[in-house]
Parts: C-alpha cells; sequence; structure tokens
C-alpha cells in the first residue's frame, strides 16, 4: 500500500488548524500541525512532510521565515502551500490559496504543488 | 503550559448546508451556526468561517471560542406565558412555537418562573403557575459562552433567561449551547 502523503499545517489561529486538519484527514492524508513557524522548523526534521501548508503571518517566525527554513532542507524540502486572508505577498511564486480555504481549492493546489516538487 | 493558565476553548463547528444546483458556496443557502439560514455569499465573507467544502454536498468549517458574549447566541422574545394560563393551553402554545420551556410572567410582568413542557403535559387544567419552577437562573448578556454552560451543567437546567436589570432580552437554551460547539 502507497504511504499517505504527509502534510505539514501550519497556522496560529486554532479554529483554522483544526479544520484543515479534519478537512484533510477525511481526505486520507496523513496530517500534522504547529501552532507558529518556531514549533513548525522544529517539527520539519521530525514529521518530514511532503507538503508544508503554512499561514503567512504568524507572530515569531511568520510563514515567509519558515519557507525559507525549508527551501534550505538537505532533502530539498517539502512542497509549499502558502495561504493568508490577505493578498499573496509580492515576490513569492509558492502556490498560494487565500482565506476562508474552499477545500476543493486547496486539495489541487497541492496537487500542484507536489507536482512542482 | 503552566499549571493554572487559563485555556482557551476553541471549537471548530461543522455545518451541513443545502446542496446548491450548480455546486458553488455563494448560491447555497446553508444553515449558519450563527445567523441561521443564509446565502452561502454572506458565510464566504464571514471571518468565522475558517474552511469550506462546496461539493459534493456543502459544508462548512465555522469557529467559535467559548469566551464569546452568550447574547450573540440568545434567542430574543422568547415564548412566554403567564400564572393564570391553564396548562394544557400553556403546552399547546409552546408546542406550537417548537419550544420546550416558557418563561412564566405574573399580573406585573415580572419573571416569576419557567414551566417545561414536561411539567405543562401533566398539568391538565391546572394553572401554570401550580407547575412551573420558581427558581429562575438569570444571566447578563455580557456572561460568556464558557460560564453560562458551565452554570447550566452545574444548575442542571435546560434554559438560562437573558437579562438585563428587570428586563428579559432572551433565553439560551442547551440546544443553543450545542449550536455553538459549547454544550451544556
Amino acid at each position: 500500500m502507497r504511504p499517505a502523503t504527509r502534510i505539514l499545517i501550519v497556522d496560529d489561529e486554532p479554529n483554522a488548524r483544526n479544520a484543515l486538519s479534519e478537512l484533510l484527514r477525511d481526505e486520507g492524508y496523513e496530517v500534522s500541525s504547529a501552532v507558529d513557524g518556531a514549533a513548525a522548523q522544529a517539527r520539519l526534521a521530525e514529521f518530514r512532510p511532503d507538503v508544508l501548508l503554512t499561514d503567512v503571518h504568524m507572530p515569531g517566525v511568520d510563514g515567509l521565515g519558515l519557507l525559507a527554513t525549508a527551501r534550505g532542507m538537505s532533502n530539498g524540502g517539502p512542497a509549499i502551500v502558502l495561504m493568508s486572508a490577505r493578498p499573496q505577498p509580492r515576490g513569492v511564486d509558492e502556490p498560494f490559496i487565500g482565506k476562508p480555504i474552499d477545500i476543493d481549492q486547496l486539495l489541487a493546489t497541492v496537487q500542484r504543488a507536489l507536482r512542482r516538487r | 503550559m503552566e499549571i493554572g493558565a487559563p485555556v482557551r476553548f476553541c471549537a471548530v463547528l461543522r455545518v451541513h448546508g443545502a446542496a446548491s444546483p450548480d455546486g458553488t458556496l455563494a448560491s447555497a443557502r446553508v444553515s449558519c451556526p450563527r445567523k441561521g439560514c443564509v446565502d452561502g455569499a454572506e458565510c464566504i465573507d464571514c471571518v468565522h468561517l475558517q474552511a469550506f467544502r462546496s461539493a459534493p454536498e456543502v459544508r462548512l468549517y465555522c469557529s467559535v471560542d467559548d469566551r464569546e458574549p452568550i447574547a450573540s447566541w440568545m434567542r430574543p422574545k422568547p415564548p412566554s406565558t403567564t400564572v393564570d394560563t391553564r396548562c394544557h393551553a400553556a403546552d399547546e402554545f409552546a408546542a406550537a412555537r417548537g419550544v420546550h420551556h416558557l418563561l412564566v410572567f405574573d399580573r406585573t410582568f415580572t419573571l416569576v418562573g419557567i414551566a417545561c413542557r414536561c411539567d405543562l403535559a401533566r398539568g391538565g387544567t391546572r394553572a401554570v403557575a401550580d407547575v412551573m419552577s420558581s427558581d429562575v437562573f438569570a444571566a447578563a448578556p455580557a456572561t460568556t459562552l464558557g460560564d453560562a454552560a458551565a452554570a447550566m451543567k452545574q444548575l442542571r437546567i435546560g434554559c438560562l433567561p437573558i437579562i438585563d436589570g428587570s428586563l428579559v432580552l432572551g433565553v439560551v437554551t442547551r440546544r443553543d449551547l450545542d449550536r455553538a460547539g459549547v454544550p451544556a
């Protein structure tokens, strides 16, 4: 059996984190979550996600800081999907999805990010 | 987490909506836990909507936390009756209004009790005053959802009037708190 794709969700808003975790588990993904960028940096090496789904705006290490960490990982790092209630940050060409999250759009974006990896 | 640190309760409400003809949230009528049955387009702009799925069925994942004031979840203008009303008539009225509890007022329009349909059904032709519960616990509109749920659980009551001074603003029932994701 093919192992499930692992997704690490990073969002400081607990309701968004819980909702996305539940939705993505329903879709058969293996999901872990982190409350902010700093916690996610520690979780990246341990969980080794295929996809990093991160909010852009968070206290401390934000989504863009996390993006820099993930890009520098030795194995090439996970595919990255950014999400935010605000417009896509300039100069970043990673797949982006606006909040509130349309789950069908998110699933398509995750697949696109995995193909780009 | 430090011992004794306050724990913020957060709930994710899963709301199933009515299927929309073209499978989009914008064209669906959805049952929003906060606003009732609304156009799905209203939900897209709502800060409480965290995530949604529009096909094959509309599903919304809304959020709430138990520090919200109870006033935003109460039902205004709660069905009421008077102490002199016959139980069978009050029971029929409650059934017609689709509620389990009636607030009971005296002749000076003061809240003096709460009657549930179980009591009213047994009361027959007696007056509501004979079967109502005279121990009325009420909450102020600023009471948080969490405090209200804890109080209702402790007091074992299913209906909590919300009052401002002597003015009755509305009621919150166990069903309302379930709807808010904060069960009593």
